[in-house]
């Protein structure tokens, strides 16, 4: 599903990571983990396209990430407590990504599906600057799940979450047994419940 | 920097996610839905309508007070305004049009940079071209609403001559004209993505169209060959056509050069803003702090 060759991103003369490889099978989940700074969320802003990469390739799907058939595949929630449209509602930010995402009929079944999964609807109708971090870290990994992706990209998913809500993020990728993720983070629990592990280590 | 590899490994072979077999949205849903994101802040329209209206109406007295104090020299071409009061309330009515294609795209293009929302729409499977006037999409209907107010209350309230004006024609010129800005404004917002500086450089552009295409005086005052040389800017063609709609002249000729211009400068702006996006991914501008 997700493959990357001899990958590199520096900024300037700083290198984030070089020479990476990575094999990722449908279905599978791999945790990204690394101290702060070490680059993982630069790692999944490249595989998400929004960072090119300096040298090498990757590809979602055997397209190119970045390309529009990779985008169509991937669902991602960099930073998950921003990057939101403050003065738009929780269903309205991820009616958003599924109207761009899905056909016409297709939006308000899958917004629904989502809410409730993520238990957004308690505050679905309120604008997202007044939720707090946990609230606003839901409404973008349910903005990531529309259209059902084949490739999660997750940048710390749970550091805003209680224990109630980490437990639905999990439910919800339980339930998707073909879904390939991505899932940077901290937690000890994240990383036991994923079957691989690639650690990046601190930029000198 | 340590080189790390990691293979996960799982049984291959499973079926994809659905997203890539499904039929998604089409290029007009995207642009419709981008528009709508806008539309679903009220806050962004109410306030906003009335408070320009409120300094579009004072800035239109100013001009009202001016052109009865100050009277144009003997045979100065006004293209057809009866007074230089109408000839510059026709120029302040574009000059929205012009702001909206400037100051107001490339300040929303660096708030959705800041803000992140331009990395999260650069992620979504959205072609460039429904991206970029999806963007635009929303100025440019309120432009288009704005002006329709201030020409209603110039002519109903400030006088503005209208006896003779064939408001199809208006209309026509004026959607026309927004279209071909539509084309500019989408350009400054590539350059406001890939170089920065945009806010800068949208208020030298507003600036420097409304100096050579007629605004606040006729471009037969400019120097050399100036007036012949700012005859192929869209803004100087649309203000010629609104005046002339609004005068009872020909405007077909200005619309058919409006739309002309448009159905250029869109797939070029489109295209600048593809690249724009390229290179703020190879750079990571895509998301400035």
């Amino acid at each position: 599903m997700l493959t990357v060759r001899r990958a590199q991103r520096r900024f300037g003369r700083r290198v984030i990571f070089t020479d990476l490889d990575l094999d990722v099978a449908a279905g599978a989940r791999v945790f990204l983990g690394g101290s702060n700074g070490s680059g993982k969320t630069t790692l999944l802003r490249c595989l998400s396209g929004t960072l090119a990469l300096s040298t090498g390739q990757a590809t979602v799907g055997g397209h190119p990430v970045g390309s529009l058939p990779a985008r169509r595949l991937t669902g991602v929630c960099l930073a998950p407590e921003q990057g939101l449209y403050e003065k738009l509602s929780a269903r309205e930010n991820v009616a958003l990504v599924a109207r761009l995402r899905l056909p016409r009929r297709a939006v308000a079944p899958a917004v629904a599906g989502l809410e409730e999964e993520l238990d957004l609807t308690g505050y679905a109708t309120v604008p997202v600057e007044r939720c707090s971090a946990g609230m606003r870290a839901r409404v973008s990994i349910a903005r990531a799940l529309v259209g059902g992706p084949a490739l999660l990209l997750l940048d710390e998913p749970s550091r805003s979450l209680d224990d109630p809500s980490r437990l639905l993020l999990w439910q919800a990728l339980d339930r998707r047994p073909e879904l390939t993720c991505v899932i940077a983070s901290h937690h000890a629990d994240d990383r036991r419940r994923c079957q691989s592990a690639l650690t990046l280590a601190a930029a000198a | 920097m340590t080189p790390t590899a990691a293979t996960a490994t799982r049984a291959a072979g499973r079926r994809e996610g659905g997203a890539g077999r499904r039929g998604g949205a089409n290029a007009v849903g995207m642009v419709l839905a981008l528009v709508r994101r806008d539309l679903g802040d009220p806050r962004q329209f109410r306030l906003p309508l009335l408070l320009d209206v409120a300094f579009g109406v004072v800035n239109l007295v100013v001009f009202l007070f001016i052109s009865r104090v100050l009277t144009p020299a003997t045979g100065t071409d006004l293209t057809r305004s009866p007074s230089y009061f109408d000839f510059v309330a026709v120029g302040i009515t574009f000059l929205l049009v012009l702001q909206a294609a400037s100051t107001q795209l490339t300040g929303r293009v660096i708030r959705e940079q800041r803000s992140g929302t331009l990395e999260l729409l650069a992620a979504q499977p959205v072609p460039v071209s429904a991206l970029a006037i999806g963007t635009a999409g929303y100025p440019f209907l309120f432009v288009l609403l704005r002006s329709g107010v201030y020409l209603t209350i110039l002519a109903t309230v400030l006088g503005l001559r209208t006896e003779h004006a064939d408001w199809w024609g208006v209309t026509v010129v004026l959607v026309a004209g927004s279209a071909a800005m539509m084309g500019v404004g989408i350009g400054l917002a590539a350059f406001t993505i890939a170089v920065g500086h945009g806010d800068g450089a949208a208020r030298l552009v507003v600036v420097g169209l409304s100096f050579v295409s007629g605004t606040y005086f006729p471009v037969s005052e400019l120097p050399g060959p100036l007036p012949e040389l700012t005859a192929v800017l869209p803004s100087r063609i649309a203000l010629d056509g609104l005046r002339a709609a609004l005068t009872g002249g020909h405007w077909a000729w200005s619309a058919g050069a409006l739309l002309a211009a448009t159905a250029l400068l869109l797939p070029v702006a489109s295209w600048a803003f593809g690249r724009a996006l390229r290179i703020a991914a190879r750079r990571g501008t895509l998301k400035r702090d």
